[in-house]
């Protein structure tokens, strides 16, 4: 059999001459040849992430031979730039050609991971349309999967580049400020929103903002030109020699024994260098949750068990020299099981004779295992039975809300080695490498002195990233073989065996008085945690925080069971217990209205939580403990404007029109629209700490370090705008370094919404050190007694007489020649408060009732998150943040078969929205000044996942006059909803 | 983690002759790679594993579209999908079936051959290997249970090409080629309703052309999916008919793909629909003929009861656009 063939290749315009095993892909050989722009999604090619251009046209490198690219011109991006130039770094000096300049300078790069195939869909494209509509931009961009941008900037990236190439200009991409239509805002004297392109987001200003130089506005993301031009930034991009592939061997069974494995054949397979598993490996407990110490009970994971609690658990691990020869040897792994009956839903493992999931003995920290629950969680203000028995009406309803997975395009992988000191490095991508080296060492029983653990640019994490889910596993194999060894798991694994959504049955029941107000408001949660408790506890406390604290209400009570199943693991999930509760309590307040003859609207306005309102619930569910402390008060809140905008945005007063809901020349097609109104949290507090060191540099320029992890956010640009603002200069003498536990500051990571409130606390405090420092030496420089009457802007110290010197000449001052010292802080923050974000979540849908499919049409967020820092990458953390919920409410959803094997691992069958079925969205940012915040911010991470489900569920009632009280809305559920009337 | 290909020897034949030899010397276990857009996933997760790989791209007369002296529409079997949505010379139903199949990328690299020649689905054939081994393999994938329908004998796995509705719907013929020479198949005949033997073709065979007669009547294809484009069709439905000035239908042909493990002739509702005007009662009739006899399973993520229900829904939309 002739296994290699010679193969030529014009790769980049330089003819290539190669000898490739036939069996291996396009993708293996060009990632072997260092082009790192090519990178992994799945293995059906549905993500995109491995196009490149082969002979002009776009393919995917995962599904064609290298073989078949024989003869063939292959273009990737790395061939697109130019050479790099001296000079200060702009993408111009950086060689970047138009449409890469065009995906930097519309905010269109998050992670950057899918951004290369992206702009080869746009280089096809514009090489045969030069003038293309947005339709055949959506329908180039179709084939790559983004899980970060709602597609909203790249479309818009796309057309600018195809103008520029035209020869046309284009503005420059700014935010459009418009006017407030409620008190409070600031009249720029616009009126409404005129700009074409819904890309650019809308701000209306509030006139308690100061003035400010860097925060607030639009800069280039400062990671966007290397995302741009594909280099080598993920954990994958690196080459060590002689480093070890390693997979996992998964349990088949979603509940069985583990009665004997014998690894004797795998280890005698040449190549084999470790077989790991639970008679090789300590057996020591953790939580996988990446959270503070100390992590919540219960410690119910250990790295390798003997038995097997879903389908896609872990049984065992290889270290091979080739993926192959991995893949060889887990087959050779003889595991007997005993397989034991399984229980799926969360109701059903309540029961007295429900298999239990939890038997093992040393277990000693979970609420009840003999029962299936691993929390019991309660809370309550006043006496609830009091205030039902005094209500004009009591309502009760349950809903069910389902598990989906969080879908990052880079799935998890690390590489692991020994450095030359003999410390263990982990690069790996984490939201939380400083939660990773603390909680990975007892495992490996190593100090956490001798772990270093990297977190590079992370392609997408959204939750799933917030664990310790393969560091151990790497680890492990270090520790056995001595070399260097990688893991990533396969697109399947990323599903069932990574990290999910919660599921949860939610009960509201609530007492309302014939005057609309509530007088009591009470939620009863059975939540699925799946096999392990990571996150069990914390996401159904805010499941609960979120779900009481919207509204107030005269007496409140929480009661949550926390349920083991065979199901695969639900973890963190951006928006975190909240979107779950929201959906509920949203739809829970229309219907009240509804039956009540009210106005949902002015209903729920009347109650919800506003500036001056008493968060009563908060300090009993906060993170772990109930201790009562003092209670937290709103002190900013935009909601009105929020709301108002929304509704003028999307034409709320449609809603009402008979003809418009019911159009005449379609029969089978009904129009509604949708609201809902979404209250967040900012950070966790009173535990979540980040810290900043700031250094300045010979050239007046600073090093800034940040534990905090940038996973595509826009985290690192908007800590660095805020050191640049205090410390007057541009954001480009900021050389910022995040995410290394050797290199930087503490952070505990990118989670609850926490990055730009507390580590941009933490920013400002230190640059306002270093400032401090700055204007003593710069004082002595100008001969000023009074160090504070020193201004900072421009790269200078301005004394008030008007002489100054340039920061180059303080920092050479003060690292050469005058009383030397390296002027340099630290500063970490840790906040008691947690000022809520509010959002106006409108939704506008076409529902065909003939075939239960739901289309959504518009999607228009309002959103208060103080002041957004950034507020092009604010837009797109609202625009990719909606996206991600509308496919919770709408499509995505794990399906599994009666033996909880999962029945759409892949996408396509699990579908999420691609660029040509995409809603138009719009996004406004209603400013307010949040005085605990950083120059006025608030969070904007996570408050886009909570409202886009009701109001989805707000739009089908308006639509079809039929509510349904479960997620998603699947043409089958909704079609079905439709038939019983 | 990109899973890797078992091993084979990769064939690039020049000529069709060389093709057929080399898959009639390989008793079985040669299979042709038209893209090898379904085909490489597959081999990745096992579901087969072919001692070689013939690709078609080096034989020159398999790919292009033209017009022959009578009008026949003839399309070579390696022409990417791609090229097919985009051509001006194929009939615009056949390019718009084209259009929405997969994503961008796929089709560039796809055939039009391997979309009519593609391998039935199957929620189980589809899991990982190591699942399917667990659940005891299912009869498509060598072992004596179908998973669908346990207690049945048959596999259950359903066609899911796009282009074969729409070409049995235009009477298209197929041209296969092999070690006995060549044949011309009526395209419907190609096709058996039984998920693993689904196609009536030798291993050695070559499907290597598809004509589509001169079609001047007025044609649909209607497909419901969970989304967009990048999903397999649920149910699709094609119709092609010749209606005269005042609507009456002279001929029809009505095919209803992914219900069942073929492409769905719908005589029954054809031999109604002729000499008919397409009212609304009419269509409600055709709709009831076209669907009563189709039993979908439950082997897809979407529930069958839901597609069984879809179907009249769908055969009267394509109805309705043929009226229009």
């Amino acid at each position: 059999m002739t296994t290699t063939v010679p193969i030529e290749i014009t790769l980049n315009g330089v003819t290539r001459s190669f000898e490739v095993d036939v069996h291996r892909t396009l993708y293996e050989l060009l990632r072997s040849e260092g082009l790192f722009s090519v990178r992994f999604g799945s293995d059906t090619g549905e993500t995109g992430a491995a196009a490149l251009l082969l002979d002009g046209r776009l393919v995917s490198a995962e599904v064609i031979l290298a073989v078949q690219a024989d003869g063939h011109r292959i273009d990737t991006v790395e061939g697109l730039s130019s050479r790099v130039e001296a000079g200060e770094l702009t993408p111009e000096v950086a060689g970047l050609d138009v449409i890469q300049t065009a995906f930097v300078a519309t905010g269109a790069i998050q992670s950057g991971y899918s951004t290369p195939a992206m702009i080869l869909a746009a280089k096809e494209l514009l090489g045969v349309n030069p003038d293309p509509t947005e339709a055949e931009v959506r329908d180039a961009l179709s084939g790559i999967l983004d899980r970060e941008s709602g597609y909203v900037k790249p479309v818009e990236a796309v057309l600018r580049a195809a103008a520029l190439l035209r020869g046309e200009s284009r503005e420059p991409f700014r935010p459009e400020v418009i006017a407030p239509l409620t008190e409070g805002g600031s009249d720029p004297g616009t009126g409404p929103a005129t700009s074409a392109s819904a890309a650019v987001p809308r701000i209306v200003l509030s006139s308690d903002v100061p003035p400010t130089a860097v925060v607030g506005k639009p800069e280039l993301k400062v990671d966007a030109i290397k995302l741009a031009k594909g280099n080598g930034a993920f954990v994958d991009d690196i080459e060590m020699r002689g480093m070890l592939h390693a997979k996992v061997l998964r349990s088949p069974h979603a509940h069985a024994r583990i009665v004997s494995i014998d690894d004797s054949a795998a280890r005698a397979l040449p190549g084999v260098h470790a077989v790991i598993h639970h008679e090789n490996i300590a057996r020591v407990r953790y939580a996988s949750g990446g959270q503070s110490w100390p992590n919540p009970a219960p410690l119910d994971q250990v790295s390798f068990d003997n038995k097997v609690r879903h389908v896609g658990d872990r049984v065992a691990a290889v270290a091979a020299e080739t993926p192959e020869i991995a893949a060889a040897a887990l087959s050779l792994i003889d595991v007997t099981y005993e397989v034991l009956p399984a229980v799926f839903d969360e109701n059903e493992a309540l029961a007295p004779d429900a298999p239990v999931v939890h038997d093992e003995p040393d277990l000693d920290d979970a609420f009840a295992p003999s029962r299936n629950i691993s929390h019991h969680i309660e809370a309550q203000v006043g006496d609830v039975e009091e205030g039902f028995a005094a209500a004009d009406r009591v309502f009760e309803q349950t809903f069910r809300v389902h598990q989906v997975q969080q879908c990052p395009i880079e799935p998890h992988i690390a590489i692991a080695w020994w450095d030359e000191d003999e410390r263990m490095v982990i690069r790996t991508s984490t939201q939380v490498p400083f939660h990773v080296r603390r909680m990975v060492a007892p495992l490996l029983d190593l100090p956490v002195k001798r772990i270093r653990v990297v977190k590079p640019r992370i392609g997408g994490g959204f939750g799933a990233k917030q664990e310790m889910l393969i560091e151990d596993i790497v680890g492990h194999l270090v520790i056995a073989t001595g070399r260097p060894v990688k893991l990533e798991l396969t697109r399947e694994e990323e599903f069932a065996s990574s990290r999910t959504r919660h599921p949860q049955t939610i009960t509201y029941r609530t007492g309302v008085n014939s005057d609309g107000t509530l007088t009591a408001q009470e939620m009863r949660v059975v939540a699925n945690t799946g096999a392990f408790g990571t996150h069990g506890l914390t996401v159904q406390t805010v499941t609960g925080m979120r779900g009481l604290s919207s509204y107030k209400a005269g007496a409140k009570r929480f009661d949550c069971d926390v349920v083991y199943t065979n199901i695969p693991v639900p973890g963190a999930y951006r928006g975190y217990g909240a979107p779950q509760a929201l959906f509920a309590l949203e739809s829970h307040m229309e219907d009240i209205a509804r039956e009540m003859g009210w106005d949902p609207i002015e209903f729920k306005r009347q109650n919800w939580t506003v500036e001056g309102d008493v968060l009563d619930i908060a300090p009993q569910l906060g993170e772990g403990a109930a201790e009562v402390g003092p209670l937290p008060i709103v002190t900013s809140c935009g909601l009105e404007e929020c709301v108002a905008q929304g509704m003028r945005a999307i034409g709320w007063e449609r809603r009402e029109d008979p003809a418009w809901r019911e159009p005449s020349d379609r029969p089978n097609i009904r129009r509604g629209i949708g609201f809902a109104m979404c209250m967040h949290g900012t950070a966790i507090p009173g535990l979540d700490m980040g810290a900043a060191s700031i250094k300045i540099n010979d050239d007046g320029s600073f090093n800034v370090l940040v534990g905090a992890a940038d996973l595509g956010t826009g985290a690192d640009t908007v800590l660095a705008q805020m050191a640049a603002e205090v410390l007057g200069v541009p954001l480009s003498d900021i050389v910022i370094y995040s995410g290394d536990t050797d290199m930087t500051p503490f952070d505990v990571g990118a989670y609850a919404s926490s990055t730009t409130y507390i580590s941009g606390m933490a920013v400002k405090k230190a640059a306002e050190k270093v400032w401090w420092k700055i204007k003593q030496r710069a004082a002595r420089m100008l001969d000023i007694d009074m160090a504070c009457t020193i201004e900072l802007r421009d790269r200078r110290a301005w004394a008030p007489d008007g002489r100054s010197v340039s920061l180059a000449e303080v920092a050479l001052n003060s690292l050469h020649t005058t009383d030397q010292e390296q002027i340099m802080d630290t500063a970490s923050y840790v906040s008691t408060e947690s000022p809520p974000p509010y959002a106006g979540q409108f939704v506008e849908v076409e529902v065909d009732v003939d075939t239960g499919q739901v289309t959504v049409v518009k999607m228009v967020m309002a959103v208060d998150c103080g002041v957004a820092i950034n507020p092009v990458t604010a837009s797109g953390q609202i625009e990719g943040g909606m996206v991600q919920a509308l496919g919770y409410g709408h499509c995505e959803e794990m399906a599994y078969d009666d033996e909880g094997r999962m029945v759409n691992a892949a996408f396509g069958p699990y579908w999420i929205y691609r660029a040509d079925e995409m809603p138009e969205l719009e996004v406004y940012l209603v400013q307010t000044m949040e005085d605990s915040g950083p120059f006025g911010a608030k969070a904007v991470a996570e408050i886009p996942k909570d409202g886009v489900a009701p109001a989805l569920r707000s739009a089908i009632l308006n639509a079809t006059g039929t509510a349904i009280d479960a997620i998603p809305f699947t043409p089958e559920r909704v079609w079905s909803a439709l038939q019983e009337g | 983690m990109t899973l890797r290909l078992p091993l084979f020897e990769y064939r690039t034949p020049t000529s069709l002759a060389e093709a057929v030899a080399i898959l009639s010397d390989s008793d079985g276990g040669a299979v042709i790679a038209g893209g090898g857009t379904d085909l490489f996933p597959k081999m990745k997760r096992r579901q087969t594993t072919p001692t070689t790989v013939v690709s078609l791209s080096a034989i020159p007369e398999l790919s292009g579209i033209e017009i022959d002296s009578e009008g026949n529409c003839r399309l070579g079997a390696s022409t990417p999908v791609a090229a097919v949505a985009a051509s001006e010379l194929v009939p615009a139903v056949v390019a718009a079936a084209a259009a929405e199949i997969a994503s961008p990328q796929i089709r560039n690299t796809a055939t039009l051959g391997g979309n009519l020649c593609l391998d039935t689905r199957c929620n189980y054939i589809d899991m990982p290997e190591l699942w399917r081994e667990a659940s005891g393999h299912c009869l498509k994938d060598g072992g004596d249970t179908c998973w669908v329908a346990p207690r049945g004998d048959r596999c259950w796995a359903i066609s899911s090409t796009d282009l074969a509705p729409v070409v049995i719907a235009l009477n298209g013929t197929l041209r296969l080629v092999g070690p006995r020479g060549e044949r011309e198949t009526p395209a419907e005949a190609l096709y058996r309703n039984d998920g693993i033997d689904y196609h009536d073709r030798s291993d050695d065979e070559i499907l290597t052309q598809v004509m589509l007669p001169p079609f001047g009547g007025r044609a649909t294809y209607r497909k419901l999916r969970r989304r967009g484009s990048i999903d397999f069709p649920l149910v699709g439905v094609a119709a092609a008919a010749h209606l005269d000035d005042r609507g009456t239908v002279g001929s029809i042909r009505l095919v209803v793909g992914a219900v069942a493990s073929a492409p769905l002739r719908a005589t029954a509702a054809e031999e109604f629909l002729v000499g008919r005007q397409l009212t609304d009662e009419v269509i409600e009739e055709a709709a009831r003929l076209a669907s009563h006899h189709v039993r979908p399973q439950d082997n897809t993520d979407t529930g069958s009861r839901y597609r069984k229900w879809m179907t009249p829904v769908f055969v009267t939309r394509a109805l309705q656009d043929l009226r229009a």
